[in-house]
């Protein structure tokens, strides 16, 4: 991240732009947007798209398990700018699928199948959503919680 | 003429001629110049390539020729973990190879999954899905254990009826 003041300048606007549907947070030198699963889109779409934003690098999407619910988090970097933001959706263990960001940033594919491999959430639209790191046959997703391994023979 | 009466044709009969078994002497030749072949999973294998090189020199005892292509070689050196993604590849592998063949387990993976052996994607052991011949600890083992191993190996195919033959399948 750039200096400080550069960084409040961004969660001004952040907050300015987004304020009544998403929620702005900024601890420890990095800043969290927290999104709902309608609004995720339209908001991911508009910081790659937007000049102020530009956040044209995809550097990471992960997942988290927390006993609640599933919070998937989409790390941005804008080359331009030298600014970072993280973005969180949250997602009830209910019904585990969210949209595709693939045709945002492509590198997603990659990192969707991995999420998919590993926890088991699906993304919507994805074109090709199939096991990444683990064999075809593999039968359940090893991080998660619920996920049992096989005693010691 | 009789060869028995004959003294200069007796010694040289018992000074050169040695009465043994075709196997015994195809074994002999083939305990002496192993072709292992180039293959490694993870670590383990760094250190089987520095077995092979200069410094501890595993051309003394022969057995210098890591053979690129499983069907010119004869002993597999499981040097690294096998992950279930990994083991029916391995698995063909092995297959690939021309008889007779001899297969050393190199290193704690091999032997039975070491430290991963709790996870979900590591197979617990070579010995689950091939015949080892020769288990070397480790983690990973030097080059000096690897080459006692595969002396280990040399002494085990000279005298095979010596050594007992650990297989869990196969």
């Amino acid at each position: 991240m750039g200096n400080s003041e550069q960084m409040k300048l961004l969660v001004d606007t952040l907050t300015k732009d987004y304020g009544e549907n998403v929620s702005v947070h900024e601890t420890t030198g990095q800043i969290f947007l927290d999104v709902t699963k309608d609004e995720m889109l339209k908001v991911l779409q508009n910081l790659k798209e937007k000049d102020g934003y530009y956040f044209d690098l995809l550097v990471d999407e992960t997942s988290t398990e927390y006993p609640e619910n599933f919070v998937i988090a989409y790390h941005l970097m804008s080359i331009k700018n030298n600014t970072r933001v993280s973005v969180r959706v949250t997602i009830g263990k209910d019904t585990l699928i969210v949209p595709t960001v693939e045709h945002i940033w492509k590198s997603a594919n990659v990192m969707e199948r991995e999420i998919y491999d590993l926890m088991g959430i699906k993304f919507e639209g994805h074109s090709d959503l199939k096991r990444i790191l683990l064999p075809d046959d593999f039968e359940g997703h090893p991080l998660r919680k619920d996920y049992k391994l096989e005693a010691r023979g | 003429m009789d060869v028995k009466e004959n003294y200069e044709a007796k010694d040289l009969v018992e000074k050169n001629v040695i009465l043994t078994s075709l196997d015994t002497v195809f074994n002999y030749a083939r305990a002496h110049s192993f072709f292992p072949l180039t293959f490694g999973l993870a670590c383990c294998a760094i250190e089987m390539m520095a077995t092979g090189g200069p410094r501890f020199d595993l051309a003394r005892f022969g057995y210098e020729v890591f053979r690129p292509s499983p069907r010119q070689a004869d002993v597999m050196i499981v040097a690294g973990t096998i992950t279930k993604k990994m083991q029916p590849l391995v698995k063909r592998i092995y297959d690939q190879m021309p008889e007779p063949k001899w297969v050393i387990a190199m290193g704690s993976c091999a032997i039975s999954g070491g430290p991963f052996r709790d996870s979900y994607s590591v197979v617990p052991g070579a010995d689950t899905f091939l015949p080892v011949d020769v288990y070397i600890p480790g983690c990973p083992p030097r080059p000096e254990q690897l080459i006692y191993g595969i002396l280990q190996l040399k002494a085990k195919v000279i005298n095979p009826k010596k050594a007992v033959r650990l297989r869990k399948n196969g």
